[in-house]
């Protein structure tokens, strides 16, 4: 790939420039790195400190000194709404990296502010201040020296420089920034009035009552259409569609997700969120019917409370997400035959209409670019790359040499 | 702002673009106006991404609901981000029962470059015989199935000039565009020279197509296509590297983030956009012309911002593709019914919009073996065509009054999401209907059905004239509007009982290829006729403005001069009295440079 020779020398330039202290940072990561496990080289009773906290296998693994440590630290709150899936994310990442050989813990969290809240207010001023403290607590929360790797969780301009800032004192670690993707609110100031975006239809209506325009970014996984318990209905109905129930299926989408090579894990991982739901179709669902297909939404809305209270009628004493699959397999043919028991059709005369937008929606958000918010870290190429194949065995979906870094292997092709 | 120039031109696709670019070159004033918006490759952003996409919901995008007043209100359609908008500015299309449907065309673009960012970058040239289809069919012993009244000889025409004539320029645009192919086989001659770049590699699916032509005997060549494979001098773009990196199944119907498609942007107006003399304003549209005498003296468009502004040139070049060019023409007709009303129609002899054209479009499609399967994704969009059916023997022996190429396509359902909205469709109107309807295609019954799919698709497909009809036209819709609240275009056009022959014809020969290359899976074949479908009247359009020797039988002379004017010029599509046996955009191209020459030494 060619490079614009302005950016070549202005990077030779900063290398000349910092040649002094990156020197002394590099000799002293180098120093810092060691071939086995942080923990290893630890005194016996600051070792027992740093595993008292564990339950069950988590234990026993740290306790080993063998399986590397990677640090979790986290600056969800509850406050910004862009962190709102951060705050299951450890427990998934825990999950992961023991299913991939190694220990995850939870090592510290760091203050994050919301701009949206101090906008115009005393707070504001410590704004550009808190990247500070995010270093300083980052810092501290590695500082441990129980960890081989770190996953830094948060998003926005103070917090994800404090961490990397953070990180950086402990550069001999890998570190992966996880992304949750954005959702932000906002308005105009037109002769001093906040007023509503005219051109951007999307609107939300916060706590307080009041409308404000919205977007939110690529890769989202913040729910911006749907309540939980939609969600949970949709990821029900979605696993029904897709073709991931089958045991090869399952047995490659475990493969891809907990077991594959480092690096392709690191991307995998980096692309991968929702992972409750299979290949996040719901969420490419929850973000589709908020911007492209808006017109869509209202589909949605009547037809899972439809499908919420019929089935509740059918299994008294379940939620929707506690019911058989087989609840779900009789309901999607019924909903074939267009003639579902207990459907009111004088909300939604047609169940068979609904269901193919959901088909539609659900095959798009499994095969569609990740950014849209579903195929969660490419799996449902992959999972293509990895069923069909030719005569002489080579895949016959070689998706990764079109689609750019680090998803695919294009080194062209930039995104 | 400027606002006059030797030569302002509308439209920055296949018919303007090459004259923009030799004029410029020669030091004239040039100004292109485009509808829609510029889209740079890679290399030329400033952020380093281009905004088109490796992506499937940039070519055939979301659910959109059409609200125009039309027979198909309601419907669901799925357009590319370049592509107008139906609930925008809708071509209407009057079906055979009358009621009229919003239309999609599949390559129409709104976009700098037009359809050349979204075709699959075939590009081939008109045989000599395209070119005299009136001498062909009124010959001695000349005779046709399905022409009972004779009307073919009479409404075939000849172009104005010989095919030796546009040779030249037929090799300047391969030359100046960009193209990939081999010479070897193709049934015209190629007296200026072989300007093509190398070919890459077939896809292995299209040895099946090597064997079935071989079987028949029919010469093949490399299909030519506008994807550089190799540094191309001429518009200093640097080719993809290794060549084969240019494979990916984003090419047709996918604007090029990389450049390697040679769309008019890239190889024709990028690389005079810094002289000094020429101007592109994208984001501009032409609302109407207005004369003085026989002189176009003003082009009204609207800027950027909606305000109404004008400029004016020598020349005038409409080239907004034909449907849009005779729209044009009209709407200024309609506001000025007197002087412009009387020059552009002729004094009444109603030609202007009539002789609107398609191709006649068809072929075959099966599946290949589930063993031969392979990645239909690396490849560009089509390996072999063949000019078997160009040849005047076989018109004699089968009677048809026109040849045709036939090619094979490789990046059709080559991608997940193309496979789902393809299936069950008969062509780009009926996208999803199919998938949305078989609802038994769900979790284990729906990785059958990729089992089933992904990689074994092969479609032959045949690209023949259709028979001039005065009737078939282009006319200003009565009652819906666009979004600026002016008359949409309207289409009435049907097919000539001989076009059916002839398309029945072809499709068999596309169908035999696959058969003798064995592959007849679910084979299919037949005509893709335009006129039943939900919401589609053509691939290709053409005619409607159509060039000659005769000004009571053309709208435009043989320099595509309209008749009565003294300025102004046509050089989409819209000139041609003949579809030609093969797509069109290199011959609008190359007829472009031929009028560029006209216009240099005009101005």
């Amino acid at each position: 790939m060619a490079i614009h020779p302005v950016i070549d020398q202005v990077t030779a330039r900063i290398a000349v420039r910092s040649e002094r202290t990156r020197v002394d940072y590099l000799q002293r990561m180098r120093a810092a790195a060691s071939e086995r496990p942080a923990r290893a080289g630890m005194a016996c009773s600051n070792l027992a400190h740093g595993f008292a906290a564990c339950a069950g296998e988590d234990r026993l693994a740290v306790r080993g000194l063998t399986r590397p440590g990677v640090a979790i630290i986290s600056s969800y709150n509850d406050l910004l709404s862009a962190h709102q899936p951060l705050h299951e994310y450890p427990a998934w990442l825990k999950d992961s990296v023991r299913a991939a050989g190694g220990v995850a813990q939870f090592a510290g969290g760091v203050p994050a502010m919301c701009d949206g809240i101090t906008q115009g207010q005393p707070g504001m001023e410590l704004s550009l201040f808190s990247r500070e403290v995010i270093a300083m607590a980052t810092g501290i929360a590695l500082s441990h020296e129980m960890f081989d790797a770190a996953l830094l969780l948060g998003v926005c301009d103070k917090i994800v420089p404090g961490l990397l800032i953070g990180a950086l004192a402990f550069g001999h670690l890998p570190a992966v920034l996880v992304p949750a993707g954005q959702l932000h609110t906002y308005k105009f100031l037109v002769a001093a009035q906040p007023v509503l975006d005219p051109i951007n239809p999307q609107r939300t209506v916060l706590d307080n009552g009041i409308e404000w325009s919205r977007f939110f970014t690529q890769r989202c996984a913040v729910p911006v259409s749907f309540e939980i318990w939609e969600l949970a209905i949709l990821v029900r109905l979605t696993n029904e569609i897709l073709p991931f129930e089958s045991r090869d299926a399952q047995r490659f989408m475990n493969l891809y997700y907990f077991t594959s090579d480092k690096q392709a894990h690191l991307s995998t991982l980096a692309h991968a969120y929702r992972l409750e739901q299979p290949i996040g179709a719901a969420n490419f669902i929850d973000k589709i019917v908020a911007r492209e297909e808006r017109h869509r939404f209202i589909d949605y809305k009547i037809c899972l409370r439809i499908i919420d209270g019929l089935l509740r009628r059918r299994f008294p004493g379940l939620t929707p997400a506690q019911i058989s699959k087989d609840g779900y397999r009789d309901l999607y043919a019924e909903m074939a035959r267009g003639a579902v028991d207990g459907w009111d059709v004088g909300q939604y005369q047609n169940p068979n209409y609904f269901l193919q937008i959901l088909r539609r929606h659900t095959y798009m958000g499994a095969f569609s670019h990740p950014k849209y918010g579903g195929n969660a870290g490419a799996a449902g190429w992959a999972y293509l790359e990895e069923m069909f194949r030719g005569p002489a065995g080579e895949s016959c979906f070689n998706w990764r040499r079109s689609i750019e870094l680090p998803l695919g292997t294009s080194a062209d092709y930039l995104g | 702002m400027q606002d006059s120039y030797d030569v302002v031109i509308i439209g920055s696709g296949a018919g303007g673009a090459p004259i923009a670019h030799e004029l410029a070159k020669q030091g004239k004033s040039v100004l292109v106006l485009e509808k829609g918006p510029l889209i740079v490759p890679q290399l030329q952003a400033t952020s380093g991404l281009s905004m088109f996409k490796r992506d499937e919901v940039f070519s055939t995008g979301a659910e959109k609901i059409l609200r125009q007043p039309v027979g198909n209100r309601g419907a669901s359609y799925y357009s590319s981000h370049v592509e107008p908008d139906l609930n925008d500015e809708p071509h209407v299309y009057r079906r055979a029962d009358g009621v009229d449907y919003a239309t999609i065309e599949g390559y129409t673009a709104q976009v700098v470059g037009g359809g050349t960012q979204l075709y699959g970058g075939v590009s081939l040239r008109f045989t000599p015989r395209d070119l005299t289809l009136h001498e062909w069919n009124n010959r001695a012993g000349a005779a046709l199935d399905g022409d009972p009244n004779g009307d073919v000889p009479k409404a075939a025409r000849d172009w104005p000039f010989p095919y030796a004539m546009i040779e030249p320029y037929y090799a300047k645009a391969e030359e100046l565009v960009g193209i990939n192919g081999e010479i070897n086989n193709q049934h015209k001659p190629f007296s200026s020279g072989n300007k093509y770049q190398p070919p890459l590699s077939i896809n292995p699916i299209s040895g099946h197509i090597e064997r079935g032509m071989d079987a028949l005997g029919m010469p093949r060549y490399r299909t030519p296509l506008a994807v550089i494979t190799q540094d191309h001098v001429p518009s200093g773009r640097q080719g993809p590297q290794p060549g084969e990196a240019a494979k990916t199944a984003y090419v047709n119907r996918y604007g090029d983030p990389m450049g390697f498609k040679s769309n008019t942007w890239v190889s024709l107006l990028s690389p005079v956009r810094q002289l000094p003399n020429f101007t592109l304003l994208p984001n501009c549209t032409v609302t109407h012309l207005s004369c003085q005498g026989a002189r176009i003296d003003s082009v009204n468009f609207l800027g950027p911002d909606g305000t109404e502004r004008n400029v004016t040139g020598k020349a005038v070049v409409v080239a907004c593709s034909a449907i849009e060019s005779v729209r044009l023409l009209k709407i200024s007709a309609d506001i000025d019914k007197g002087e412009f009303s009387r020059r552009i129609n002729q004094d009444g002899r109603q030609m202007l919009g009539a002789y609107f054209l398609t191709h006649c479009f068809g072929g075959a499609s099966a599946l290949v073996p589930v063993p031969e399967r392979f990645d239909k994704s690396e490849t560009l969009d089509s390996d072999y065509a063949t000019d078997f059916c160009h040849v005047d023997d076989f018109l004699a022996s089968e009677k048809l009054w026109a040849g045709a190429v036939i090619y094979n396509n490789t990046s059709d359902r080559a991608l997940p999401l193309a496979l789902a909205r393809n299936f069950g469709s008969r062509d780009l109107d009926t996208i999803w209907q199919g998938f949305n309807e078989n609802t038994q295609l769900v979790s284990d019954a729906l990785a059958a059905f990729l089992e089933h799919s992904l990689g074994r698709g092969l479609s032959v497909t045949f690209m023949a004239n259709q028979v001039p009809v005065k009737t078939n036209r282009i006319e200003l819709h009565p009652s819906v509007k666009d979004k600026w609240g002016r008359p949409v275009a309207y289409i009435i056009k049907d097919f000539h009982p001989h076009d059916v022959v002839l398309m029945n014809k072809l499709s068999g020969y596309c169908r035999r290829i696959l058969e003798q290359g064995g592959v007849t899976d679910e084979i299919g074949s037949g005509a893709v006729f335009g006129r039943d479908e939900l919401a589609r009247c053509a691939n290709h359009i053409l005619g409607g403005a159509r060039f000659g020797t005769d000004p009571t039988d053309s709208v435009l002379d043989p320099d595509c001069k309209a008749w009565a004017f003294d300025n102004l010029y046509v050089t989409d599509g819209s000139f041609m009295p003949t579809s030609g046996g093969a797509n069109p955009t290199l011959t609008i191209q190359a007829n472009a440079f031929r009028v560029a020459d006209i216009l240099a030494a005009r101005i």
